[in-house]
């Protein structure tokens, strides 16, 4: 499944995340809430540092992983990638299914369970989605959602290197969900390294020409995607469920020169 | 490969597919018993058609060869124009910043503004040629606005949700938003621009969408 900013925030080893970790939470803790009305409005109080962390992936992006992603969606059969992406998908089973369960979705984890078991079996490991004609689609699960199911606010915006757009809840998560993959034991680093780099490529894959065509209408690139993760979340969060509706002014002019400030200034 | 980028398991798709008789009769139901007024009844049934109407004559012009590139941008400002409340947006999209700005930079901004989005939506909908769309749903949210709920759907991807937020206003309708698998395209337009004024201040903001249309 394409998705935008999953293919960068997902497999990550906790051994490389631990440190940086310890740094983020001290920073929550330090930032309990927003101060000042614009950092209210975006949430961003490491903006500058963000930045040059969103340059420097938009380089590494350019020189290597776009490329590969282009290559791999052009040069490789679709039947093939659809494989990479059922086969990877397959192994990440465990980590949906504890989340599944963690925000109490019986039903969902079930359905985790048995694409995990058909496409398994049936569908060789996940090179065929058999399950999907059972009417058992997949979907996504990760900690950062469970958190957020939770209660858990996004802390703060942040971007990682080479893995993108995050938050402090959200980089938390990664690294829970690092835990709670069993291959996370039986691996090596480099094997680790391996799969989140395929996974990576998978889902750039899909998604290359979109973010292209964001990155040309875009005034502010980076204020843009920050808008699009944070939007995208959340409507992960509600899995499926409509969006809160944003109150647009009035048509007529006088009308909306009278609304509050804050009707007019959601966060986002 | 989805054209608009944000696509998610289709599990969710489904669901909703699944529970649209059961909004249906609730809907239904809810206007029977006078909960919901009958002129709002009425008004998300024309609400569909406007969306259907749209987005006929979108594909429309998106499709038809004998078009030049001027042509389409052409028939896409007629669209816009007609089909959206392009200066409503534009304004939400300005925020509390709209009321500080004199009416010279509101005019000015009014215009980069339509031209702006107007390069924007013809430059996505290419993107969008070789696919189909089919109206899920409609829902009064106020007394004025009703969400449609489209699906849009082309080979070999999962279909992308698109909802169209559509107001009544002076007997007309008028899209206001539209949301792309939950992803509002005013919020995200909003927030950019904030961005971009917190940093270079509105002068700036001015200045970057005068060098995009000049550019574009």
């Amino acid at each position: 499944m394409t998705n935008i900013f999953h293919l960068k925030t997902r497999y990550f080893s906790a051994r490389a995340l631990g440190p940086l970790l310890a740094v983020l939470m001290t920073a929550a803790c330090a930032t309990p809430s927003m101060n000042g009305a614009a950092d209210e409005v975006v949430n961003d109080p490491l903006e500058p540092m963000n930045r040059a962390i969103f340059s420097f992936n938009q380089f590494a992006e350019g020189l290597l992983f776009k490329p590969l992603a282009m290559l791999y969606r052009d040069v490789l059969p679709p039947e093939l990638q659809d494989a990479v992406g059922g086969i990877l998908e397959t192994l990440h089973t465990p980590v949906i299914l504890a989340n599944d369960l963690l925000q109490g979705e019986p039903e969902r984890a079930a359905e985790t369970l048995g694409r995990f078991f058909i496409n398994g079996t049936l569908g060789l490991g996940g090179i065929f989605d058999v399950a999907a004609e059972f009417d058992m689609p997949g979907h996504s699960e990760d900690f950062g959602q469970t958190l957020a199911v939770w209660g858990l606010g996004e802390g703060m915006y942040l971007v990682l290197p080479l893995l993108g757009p995050s938050s402090v809840r959200d980089s938390i998560g990664l690294g829970v969900d690092a835990f709670l993959d069993p291959l996370t034991y039986y691996t090596s680093f480099g094997e680790r390294v391996g799969r989140s780099a395929a996974r990576g490529i998978d889902e750039l894959s899909g998604v290359v020409d979109s973010l292209d065509e964001i990155e040309r209408t875009s005034l502010d690139f980076y204020a843009t995607l920050r808008s699009l993760y944070r939007q995208q979340r959340d409507d992960q969060f509600r899995n499926g469920a409509a969006p809160p509706v944003v109150p647009i002014p009035s048509i007529s002019f006088e009308d909306f020169d009278s609304l509050d400030e804050d009707q007019l200034f959601q966060v986002n | 490969m989805p054209a608009l980028g944000f696509s998610r398991p289709s599990l969710d798709c489904s669901r909703i597919i699944r529970f649209v008789p059961a909004l249906f009769l609730l809907f239904s139901a809810a206007s029977w018993d006078g909960v919901l007024p009958s002129a709002q009844a009425a008004s998300t049934d024309a609400s569909r058609k406007f969306v259907q109407q749209l987005g006929d004559r979108t594909i429309e012009v998106l499709s038809n060869e004998s078009y030049s590139d001027a042509d389409r941008m052409d028939h896409y400002r007629a669209l816009l124009q007609e089909g959206f409340a392009v200066d409503t947006i534009g304004r939400f999209a300005l925020g509390r910043y709209w009321r500080a700005a004199t009416a010279a930079l509101r005019e000015e901004y009014l215009f980069l503004f339509q031209e702006f989005v107007l390069d924007i939506y013809s430059k996505r909908l290419d993107g969008f040629s070789g696919k189909s769309f089919t109206i899920i749903k409609s829902k009064a949210i106020d007394e004025t606005d009703t969400i449609v709920s489209t699906e849009l759907s082309g080979e070999g991807s999962p279909p992308i949700r698109v909802d169209y937020r559509v107001r009544e206003h002076d007997g007309k309708l008028l899209v206001v938003d539209i949301l792309v698998e939950g992803i509002s395209l005013i919020v995200t337009q909003r927030s950019e621009f904030a961005s971009i004024i917190h940093r270079d201040g509105l002068e700036g903001l001015l200045e970057k969408l005068r060098q995009y249309t000049k550019a574009n």
